[in-house]
């Protein structure tokens, strides 16, 4: 087996004496489209959180491509090449939709202001550059038509897919998606898993938390079922299907959509 | 009337110091985000730096370095810009709210010790011997005000364009991505401390050079010069004129600043003698009541800020033909 | 075309004429510009004192048969509004006399960016800073800062002299570590040099420590035959007791500050009988006590706050200083004209109404009259400063008393400017 993209071990997250994860270990495989499930308060979000950055771990490592990453802020694991999403959006609501997609781009020349203002010609050769490709990546995900729209003015699933064009924008190998189904009409969803799996076919690695089981049964291979901060089934769609486990686990708590 | 023209060479040029104070608190505020309760405490280090290095010497006192003017007033930016590091390096984590009592404090801190280090400063008594430049080339009246205030306009164009440039740049794109969202901004690789501090301190920079040029005016600054109202007033002037707008800004302040001066003069010329011994409370209801109303019915300010730099203007024509509704 | 032309300027003219005329017939009237914090409730009287100078002496007959507008601006304690309504009063109500302002960091910018470009003469009622007195010496003010407030000066030639008088040689100096502590200890340490009393040591005492041995220390090793305490109660209290408890010389000369009941209970009189203390003091003449009088009848009450007597005087003497000076003096011949109304030779005129009358009639003769004020015979040294009364007290078993009287000409015989 080829070395994961992600390598997870003994994870663990505690607030006070409660593990929200406990002692979570994964292996993420390379191309695939990962899903992880759980209940309400299964510990996806707070494992979502930790893998992200957004939250220390309290034990355990991280390692994306075989490198220690391990408690490194969300900003230095976007550099690294792990990208993501959020389940509310969070756009950059005053700005054009094209600016969304310039402004994520690592090493712009016009980011620092002494080569700002040294370097005139760079930054704009530079902005040029970045200008058309946001407009391809737009184009892809097909928000074109709403390239100069106040980003905050476009529906909640467009929001997702500029979401997930913006990442595109920092060319990450792994893109984390949180709940990327919620809330949005039958149409966009078809577009974005459309998107996902054309993105994966030219190489990048996706996980995808998701409350809805029929959505990552259908569209995630393999299939990763968290409870209570554990992991309680790590295996094909197909089998976690049978999984008498997750289904108690699912039944267990309250269902959701 | 050559009194007229006198007063109004005067009236432009402290409008035009305060509007590059505006413009430094404008790329805090209005493009980053950063709320600066302690305007007063920069704008008071680069008034007391430039008189200090660009002062006469004078007996029992450190300073009076006698540095060219050009020289005395960049020194005087950047210690505001210094004094601005050492603060954000300690406060630019704190949320709003706590970074503008954080700031307020150092303002307040700041003015005690421009109180009390007599041996530095001089004290309550204040800061002087600062010679004005070329006063033997324009004398001392009309013609040297003029010039002064070409030189204040000049000042003022140049930090106009530059901070122009710095909003339409990427560095802008990235101060306006933080303020919008950080979560969003950091989850896309961005460090927002690093803009930040980069931000304030520019800012802060901008906020000294104004107070330099404000002190050398006068030749003089005491601590009357940076008590907390100063800071009320630059606030004031921004919020009118349209945060994150440069312009705005500027007219903003001279909005502010004739409302803040002509009535006082309007109520002293037309108000009853009796009635002239309150002008000054009337005027604070008056400038109270229309900050109110600005806040009330025009948040976003006169000029509200232009949001969208990359309008179809500037973008190519691909997305023709195309519409651009929105399935909300 | 030309006809209409020269019909058009005749009627010009004609207008123009009739409109001089038409103001000549009426009353005339003189602007003077007021710079006050009338937003700030102790400033408020300030000003009300000052537009109540200006009603005795329109009562009086006006300034060269013109009344008196007196336009009053609100400094707001603020640099910047201060100097723009000085700037705005010079330049577009074209006043030619400003009084104000009271705090000293709006009266200097007022002075050096408006008063002094201008050529107009700055009557100040409340600035103390010695910081004009260096402006003045530097030549910087032009003549045209004058001020009825005394300052630290006063302060320091008064106790130098007290110390004199006790047969002092040596003394050490300890002074609280303030802009006033530091000015003062300044001044009288040259002021003592200039009577041949040595300062064996300056130190320094800063508020609020729970002892201050080492500051008595150091001191005490310079062996002088007494102090000088330039300090306030609550540091004093403790630094006293320290120096007497280690045997210092209980021969001192304390700043107005000291006499406190608080101060004098924490050391006790016992060890306080061979100490003096300097202060400032009403001025005990008759226009002191007129103006009392006719301020009390005005206002309902008496003038019972800072710097009501001060204002007066400086509102009154700008305003003899325009009568001397005559109609359309620039603002120069105005400052010029403050030392014809503050000549000890002149004419004896009061601080009112009638004394305004006769102080022009008096001026119109060619003569100088000397005023006498609210804070007693104002005389201004070259700097613009004023002297003022003080006494000498000493402590006693429920309090402290009156030892000498120093009338305002005792202390200006004091005072040298150094």
């Amino acid at each position: 087996m080829a070395e994961p993209i992600l390598d997870i071990r003994d994870l663990t997250r505690a607030f006070g004496p409660f593990k929200a994860v406990d002692g979570v270990s994964l292996s993420i495989a390379r191309g695939t489209i990962t899903g992880l499930i759980g209940p309400n308060g299964a510990g996806k979000s707070t494992l979502f959180n930790v893998l992200t950055g957004e939250l220390a771990p309290t034990a355990g490592t991280v390692a994306l491509n075989g490198q220690d990453v391990t408690g490194l802020s969300p900003d230095r694991l976007f550099v690294a090449g792990m990208g993501r999403t959020f389940q509310i959006p969070r756009p950059f609501a005053r700005m054009s939709v094209l600016e969304n997609l310039m402004l994520a781009p690592q090493g712009q020349a016009g980011e620092t202001l002494p080569s700002l203002f040294l370097s005139p010609g760079k930054v704009r050769k530079q902005e040029r550059q970045l200008r058309d490709r946001a407009r391809e990546v737009l184009e892809f995900v097909t928000l074109g038509a709403l390239a100069d729209h106040p980003a905050g003015k476009i529906s909640g699933g467009q929001m997702k897919l500029l979401e997930l064009a913006r990442v595109l924008m920092g060319d990450p190998e792994l893109i984390l998606l949180d709940e990327p189904a919620a809330g949005v009409n039958p149409t966009l969803t078809g577009i974005l898993i459309e998107k996902i799996e054309e993105l994966n076919r030219q190489g990048k690695t996706f996980v995808i938390i998701e409350h809805d089981m029929d959505f990552i049964m259908s569209h995630c291979d393999p299939v990763i079922a968290l409870a209570e901060g554990k992991v309680i089934f790590q295996g094909s769609a197909s089998d976690a299907q049978a999984n008498p486990l997750l289904l108690d686990a699912y039944l267990g708590g309250p269902v959701h959509g | 009337m050559i009194g007229v023209l006198s007063y109004l060479v005067f009236f432009a040029t402290m409008a035009s110091i305060l509007a590059i104070a505006v413009l430094g608190l404008n790329l805090q505020w209005g493009n980053t985000g950063l709320f600066n309760g302690g305007v007063a405490a920069f704008f008071g280090m680069g008034a007391y730096v430039t008189l200090i290095l660009g002062g006469l010497p004078q007996p029992d006192r450190l300073g009076g370095f006698a540095l060219p003017y050009l020289l005395a007033l960049l020194g005087g930016g950047a210690g505001a810009g210094l004094l601005a590091w050492v603060v954000g390096r300690c406060t630019l984590h704190l949320r709003h709210d706590y970074l503008a009592i954080a700031t307020f404090g150092i303002a307040i801190t700041f003015e005690n010790v421009a109180r009390n280090a007599s041996w530095l400063t001089g004290g309550a008594q204040g800061l002087r011997g600062f010679e004005k430049p070329l006063q033997d080339t324009f004398g001392a009246g009309l013609s040297y005000n003029a010039g002064f205030l070409a030189f204040v306009l000049c000042v003022l164009a140049l930090v106009y364009l530059f901070l122009e440039r710095l909003v339409a740049s990427p560095f802008g794109r990235l101060l306006r991505g933080i303020r919008e969202d950080e979560t969003a901004a950091r989850s896309l690789g961005k460090a927002p401390a690093r803009i930040r501090l980069t931000a304030f301190v520019t800012g802060a920079v901008i906020l000294g050079l104004s107070g330099g040029l404000f002190a050398t005016f006068y030749g003089f600054v005491s601590p009357q010069d940076v008590l907390p109202i100063l800071t009320f007033q630059i606030w004031a002037m921004l919020i009118v004129g349209g945060s994150g707008n440069n312009l705005g800004a500027i007219i903003g302040t001279v909005l502010v600043w004739a409302a803040w001066t002509l009535s006082g003069w309007a109520l002293s010329r037309f108000a009853p003698l009796d009635m002239q011994l309150y002008t000054g409370s009337i005027q604070y209801i008056l400038i109270g009541s229309v900050i109110v109303a600005m806040l009330f019915w025009r948040p976003q300010g006169l000029f509200p800020e232009r949001l969208l730099i990359s309008r179809p203007a500037r973008s190519r024509g691909t997305t023709s033909g195309q519409t651009g509704s929105t399935d909300t | 075309m030309t006809t209409t032309l020269k019909t058009f300027g005749a009627g010009l003219a004609l207008g123009l004429s009739a409109l001089a005329s038409g103001a000549a017939a009426q009353s005339c009237e003189v602007k003077i510009g007021g710079i006050f914090p009338t937003s700030v409730d102790w400033g408020r009287p300030i000003a009300e004192t000052a537009k109540f100078a200006v009603d005795q002496v329109n009562a009086g007959g006006g300034i060269n048969g013109c009344t008196v507008d007196l336009l009053l601006r609100d400094s707001q304690s603020d640099p910047k509004v201060g100097v723009d309504a000085a700037k705005a009063l010079v330049d577009l109500d074209g006043v030619k006399v400003l009084l104000g302002a009271v705090g000293s960091g709006v009266s200097m910018p007022i002075l050096t960016t408006v008063a002094v470009p201008a050529g107009i003469p700055e009557f100040s009622c409340c600035s103390a800073a010695t910081a004009f007195t260096a402006l003045a010496e530097e030549g910087k003010s032009k003549g045209l800062w004058f001020r009825t407030y005394p300052t630290t000066d006063v302060q320091a030639a008064v106790t130098a002299k007290i110390v004199a008088d006790q047969g002092l040689e040596k003394v050490a100096i300890f002074y609280k570590n303030d802009d006033w502590g530091q000015d003062y200890a300044k001044l009288l340490a040259g002021y003592l040099d200039q009577m041949g009393v040595t300062v064996t040591e300056s130190v320094a005492a800063n508020a609020a420590q729970p002892s201050y041995r080492a500051e008595v220390t150091t001191a005490l090793a310079t062996a002088p035959d007494g102090i000088v305490g330039l300090l306030y109660p609550t540091e004093a209290s403790v630094l006293i007791r320290e120096w007497i408890s280690l045997g210092g010389s209980q021969k001192m000369v304390f700043s107005n500050s000291l006499r406190s009941d608080e101060f004098r209970e924490a050391v006790g009189d016992k060890y306080l009988t061979q100490a003096v203390g300097m202060d400032n003091a009403a001025p005990r003449v008759a226009s002191a006590d007129a103006f009392v009088a006719s301020y009390t009848e005005n206002f309902g009450s008496g003038p019972n706050g800072p710097g009501l007597p001060n204002s007066y005087d400086a509102a009154m003497i700008a305003m003899l200083a325009m009568q001397a000076a005559g109609p359309d003096a620039s603002g120069a011949d105005i400052a010029a004209a403050v030392a014809k109304v503050t000549d000890p030779a002149g004419t004896p005129v009061t601080a009112d109404a009638d004394g305004f009358a006769k102080a022009a009639e008096v001026l119109s003769a060619g003569d100088t009259v000397m005023y006498q004020g609210a804070t007693g015979n104002v005389v201004f040294d070259a700097n613009g400063d004023v002297a003022a009364p003080a006494v000498m007290w000493k402590f006693t078993e429920t309090g402290t008393e009156e030892v000498t009287y120093f009338t305002m000409e005792d202390v200006r015989s004091m005072l040298t400017g150094n």
